[in-house]
């Protein structure tokens, strides 16, 4: 590590206390105390020669003082300067002779709040720690998994901060895996976070955040690390993380080029990404177009992937008060896949059988620029702008062979979808006094996704479905852009009325508006046009949703359980116009919430709560003329559809004893929809068509999940329970079957507990899944996954894990089974910066993978084909 | 004896003559105490309702010089030794009728020979690193008697019976004008005194402070020296040995 500009960035202070005639005065504290809005104050202790010395901040003013018993305090400030300073003090003695001091102080105890404790990292670390991955694992209470979770106590921490400034979005594999040990100084761990501080005491959520506080003289540097590797079959990858922080500025970038299937983001991180929508509004009635998923995960699941990353983060006190941050990704993304699916159609039919063989490439490019303005005219106000744009382009190029028992055809599917997005958000935030605080949010989100599809087949297909024209070769060509629009406003008042009440007001609107155009034709050999349009396909639709609220929530706390009830008042108006005619719906709706919490003895919590909502149905639901939607299918939404109504209650238990004690956690979770939308089919072989209708069937989805592990001799052993019900009715071909999809899940687990010994696990689990209406299908499945995690040697190690999987089908009998390995060797010298890799993944070369899901109206089981054998040598640098 | 008593006088009445150098190197501070603990469903409160009152009549002396202090409970004449002892359990949270020892880096006090082990240790409390996260200085600053002085927290990790993690935060308030780097009960470290210390159950606060007493302290005992941290996991691993019920005593 170097320092970046060529003047230090601190000084040194130093000098001698000590009474007007020379004599020190041994032990006086010094303090300094750094100018300006929040300035902190250090210490310094002198020595029996009255000596002290402070390492402080080039670029602030202090007021260096001592105090000392029996003289009068003496002071002086400090300019900003790069250059050492001395200073003696030298006190006048104060003419009393002090020799009894009474303290009639009224001493009276306050309220420690739990929510934050500090780490000091130099108590905690050995010093030989890379990553700040590394020294989380030695905090107590503090565990970070192989994905970059962290969590504390068993409880997630969901936002990750650096010197109080969220570091990319606030995810934290960015940071564990990239955050130098040696710059680390303080870790704190917050609970009930809320990044307005003074809104925690109203507004604090379940949330943990961990603040990483860096060294003061690291504050400065630039440091980070590269790395390159190179392995068999042209395999290489490339990585940089580079950080460069000063308290008001700072700025970190990380590029990533690889095509071993490596992520550089979890699905966590990418959550946040998906962002730029504020926290009060309800993030699920706007979905997005923009798929961030195939991002995320390593992907070694296909048969070839290029992945080009990079991103930046930065944050800079513009002006006092005042504070600008954001982040930029761009990606490219190469796949190819290659899978065999065998599918069962579940319909009164009989069965209808189908093998797709299919292959398809993909490439995916996204480009994503976050800014946010942070505005603090005092403690007690903030205002918050934030605007996020993302444009993304995917394309994919599909060939898939369809064999059923009548035919065997081959499709080339095309597709290129281009997704805009903006979306920002401004939210003010007033604490007036202890008891009264405010919040305004206006969100707005612009959309426009521009598909276009292209189906070619050598054969007919979806005949009767789809009005074609016989031809050599069949091309089927879908246009679609949908643009949304829609604002969103939300008043808050929070009224504190003592310790143990609150209410909330609430009143807002929510405002939709998309205009979807879809148009399918086809392209006939001889260059002329055969449109769908006149055999009802093509849809041009306007949909306008507005929801205007009045909600009360009313917080109260008896005795060692703290509630929340809720009720709100929706005035709900949906209208669509179309070609084949408008619909209006409006409607009052209200919608009671309650939740309780009760912390039974600290770590150690019972949550319960319930919900009664509606969901009105999207615009891909209200078209009310055809679209193809796939080579075999075709679908239409229903004009008439109105809100589903559904109640949701969960009842969840956590225990968590720390190290060497029992962890507990049990959940169920009830959903039930008293009205639902859901989609009805007819099916003809493999072709079906779909429309959605409003059903007072109701559908029941029962959860329940329990998990317990406890410490026996060296081992952390455990298991967990995983269950899930769910009933819903479907109509197929005019008969309507109630239909049951249940998934039961049983694993033990166990690991190795202590800090000094190899991290080694091993886990079994059986699984059962059934699907029962009509016709029925069932599986069964054993996984055992194992890992090893081994520090070998000072400067070695070790890293080993192992999957098994088998699938069987209990109606035919027929199973199928792989098993996937990866290992790495790692050596750090300590004291260099250099650091080597050797990874092997999948070593025992297994080429496929198989998987079984089942739907509505099929059971299938996939063959996919996933990257061979890749052996890798990487090299690391670290600033 | 007349001869030293004389020469002995006539030193003290020297020093007082040259007394231009007021640097008080020693000191007694007596302290009181209050609970913390208002949880009306507690156990121990109905058990012996007099608590409260009773911690209300002991009080605890830091006795400094130089580098060194001890703080112990004074001796009590009025309250009978067994409503003590119940007052230091229940609200304390350790027996005080011991000593603790510190010095600018670490407080100590002495674990008598008791099962698991057969044999005296000195427990050593470091104050920079330990079972505990490491004193956090503050911003927030009072005024005690005129003193300016600052707050400091800490969380206290330890583990209860069961092998769990438990944190007890710790708050200090020390005034770097007195500059006698100690404290009640194991806690000192800090620029400054504390004047006010408050732990989960109990608040210290300091009642008069005599400077440039002449005093003499009682000398740490010389036992086999052993960091808290060590001698609670020798115990923990004792007791998963054994898979026994037994709570260590603090």
């Amino acid at each position: 590590m170097f320092p970046l500009v060529t003047f230090s960035q601190f000084r040194i202070i130093t000098g001698i206390v000590s009474d007007e005639s020379g004599a020190p005065l041994g032990r006086a504290n010094v303090m300094a105390k750094a100018l300006g809005e929040d300035g902190n104050v250090k210490f310094a202790m002198a020595n029996a020669q009255g000596q002290y010395n402070f390492t402080l901040d080039a670029s602030k003013a202090y007021l260096l003082s001592v105090s000392y018993i029996g003289y009068h305090p003496d002071s002086t400030k400090l300019d900003p300067s790069n250059s050492n300073l001395r200073h003696d003090f030298k006190l006048r003695t104060k003419n009393e002779q002090l020799r009894e001091i009474i303290i009639e102080h009224e001493y009276r105890p306050v309220i420690i709040k739990k929510d934050t404790i500090v780490f000091n990292v130099e108590a905690f670390a050995a010093g030989n720690e890379r990553k700040l991955k590394d020294v989380l694992g030695k905090l107590p209470g503090v565990e970070v998994d192989r994905d970059g979770r962290v969590t504390f106590n068993g409880q997630p921490i969901r936002h990750m901060l650096v010197e109080g400034k969220k570091f990319f979005g606030g995810g934290s594999k960015l940071a564990v895996e990239n955050i130098p040990a040696d710059a680390l100084d303080q870790i704190e761990v917050i609970d009930h976070f809320n990044e307005v501080g003074f809104l925690k005491e109203v507004s604090g959520t379940d949330e943990m955040a961990m603040n990483v506080k860096l060294k003061e003289d690291r504050k400065r540097l630039v440091f980070g690390d590269l790395e390159a590797g190179g392995g068999n079959g042209g395999h290489h990858l490339g990585h940089a993380a580079l950080f460069y922080y000063t308290p008001a500025h700072n700025v970190s970038v990380i590029g990533d080029i690889n095509d071993i299937g490596k992520s550089v983001f979890t699905f966590d991180d990418m959550m946040r990404f998906q962002g730029g929508v504020s926290a009060f509004v309800n993030t699920n009635s706007r979905p997005s177009f923009t798929n961030l998923n195939t991002f995320t995960s390593d992907n070694r699941d296909v048969v070839e992937n290029r992945s080009r990353f990079a991103a930046l983060n930065f944050s800079s006190d513009v002006v006092e008060k005042l504070n600008v941050s954001g982040f930029a990704i761009f990606s490219r993304l190469l796949t190819d896949r290659r899978a065999d699916t065998y599918i069962e159609y579940l319909t009164n039919q009989g069965v209808t059988n189908e093998e797709r063989f299919a292959e398809q490439g993909n490439d995916d490019l996204m480009g994503l620029a976050n800014a946010k303005l942070d505005y603090s005219p005092s403690n007690t106000e903030k205002w918050y702008y934030n605007a996020q744009w993302q444009s993304s382009g995917n394309s994919l190029s599909n060939l898939l062979n369809s064999v059923t028992n009548l035919q065997n055809s081959y499709f080339n599917t095309l597709s290129d979808a281009d997704n805009h997005s903006l979306k920002q958000y401004i939210e003010w935030h007033k604490a007036y006094n202890v008891q009264h605080t405010t919040t305004f949010v206006v969100n707005h989100v612009y959309e426009k996704n521009t598909p276009l599809n292209t189906w070619i087949n050598d054969q007919a297909f979806l005949v009767g479905f789809i009005p074609l024209e016989t031809d050599d070769q069949y091309r089927i060509e879908q246009l679609g852009r949908q643009r949304s629009n829609s604002v969103d406003a939300l008043f808050k008042h929070y009224w504190v009325i003592n310790s143990r009440h609150q209410l909330h007001s609430n009143i807002g609107n929510n405002f939709a508006r998309v205009d979807l155009l879809t148009s399918e034709r086809q392209l006939l050999s001889d260059g002329s046009v055969n449109s769908f349009a006149e055999a009802g396909f093509g849809n041009d639709v306007l949909y306008r949703l507005n929801d205007a609220f009045v909600g009360l929530d009313y917080k109260f706390i008896t005795g060692p359980v703290s509630n929340t009830a809720s009720l709100y008042g929706h005035w709900y108006a949906l209208s669509t116009a179309q070609t084949d005619g408008n619909h209006r719906l409006s409607r009052f709706l209200p919608e009671p919430t309650w939740k309780s919490e009760y912390e039974i003895r600290e770590n150690e919590r019972i949550v319960f709560d319930y919900q009664y909502a509606n969901s009105f149905p999207r615009v891909g639901q209200l078209n009310s003329r055809f679209t193809l939607t796939s080579y075999n299918a075709v679908a239409r939404g229903n004009a008439l559809l109105a809100n589903e109504r559904y109640h949701r209650s969960a009842l969840r238990y956590t225990r968590f004893t720390g190290i060497g004690g029992p962890i507990a956690n049990a959940s169920i979770t009830f959903n039930r929809k008293v009205r639902a939308i859901r989609n009805e089919l007819q099916f003809e072989g493999i072709n079906h068509y779909s429309m959605p209708v409003l059903t007072d069937n109701p559908e029941t989805n029962w959860m329940a999940y329990g998990s317990y592990s406890n410490r026996v001799a060296f081992f952390r052993v455990g298991g967990n329970v995983r269950l899930s019900w769910f009933d819903y009715s479907q109509t197929v071909n005019d008969i309507l079957a109630n239909n049951r999809r249940t998934s039961h899940q049983y694993t033990v687990n166990m690991r190795t507990e202590p800090s000094d010994w190899p991290r080694a696990s091993v886990a079994y689990t059986k699984g059962f899944n059934r699907f029962r209406g009509n016709t029925s299908s069932r599986f069964t499945t054993d996984q055992l996954d194992a890992s090893l995690d081994w520090r070998l040697l000072r400067d070695w190690s070790a890293m080993a894990e192992y999957t098994y999987f088998r699938n069987r089908n209990t109606r035919t009998g027929l199973s199928d089974s792989y098993h996937v390995a990866n290992a790495a060797l790692d050596y750090q010298p300590e004291h260099t910066p250099w650091g080597f890799r050797l990874t092997a993944n999948n070593f025992l070369d297994n080429r496929t993978k198989v998987s079984n899901s089942i739907s509505d109206f099929l059971a299938s089981e996939q063959v996919t084909y996933i990257m061979p054998r890749v052996w890798l040598l990487s090299v690391r640098y670290k600033l | 004896m007349t001869l030293i008593r004389l020469s002995l006088l006539a030193l003290l009445l020297a020093s007082q003559f040259f007394s231009f150098s007021q640097s008080y190197n020693s000191g007694i501070v007596k302290y009181k105490v209050k609970n913390t603990k208002n949880r009306l469903t507690d156990n121990e409160l109905r058990q012996n309702p007099r608590l409260p009152m009773i911690l209300e009549q002991l009080t605890f002396s830091l006795n400094f010089i130089d580098s060194n202090a001890t703080f112990n409970l004074d001796e009590s004449r009025t309250i009978p030794p067994e409503d003590v002892k119940s007052a230091e359990i229940f609200f304390i949270g350790v027996s005080t009728n011991r000593h603790f020892w510190q010095n600018p880096d670490a407080a100590y006090r002495v674990m008598p020979a008791l099962p698991p082990f057969h044999k005296d240790y000195l427990l050593v409390d470091s104050f920079k690193s330990g079972r505990h996260t490491g004193w956090k200085i503050t911003n927030e600053s009072k005024e005690i008697a005129g003193y300016k002085c600052f707050k400091a927290t800490r969380d206290n990790l330890s583990q209860n019976g069961s092998g769990g993690l438990r944190r007890i935060p710790v708050i200090a308030w020390f005034c770097p004008e007195l500059p006698f780097p100690f404290g009640p009960l194991k806690y000192g470290g800090l620029p400054g005194l504390i004047l006010e210390l408050q732990t989960n159950t109990t608040i210290f606060g300091a009642k008069s402070i005599s400077l440039g007493e002449n005093i003499a302290i009682l000398p740490m005992p010389e036992f086999e020296l052993i960091s808290e941290e060590q001698f609670y996991r020798d115990i923990h691993k004792k007791i998963m040995e054994r898979r026994g019920k037994i709570m260590p005593p603090f």
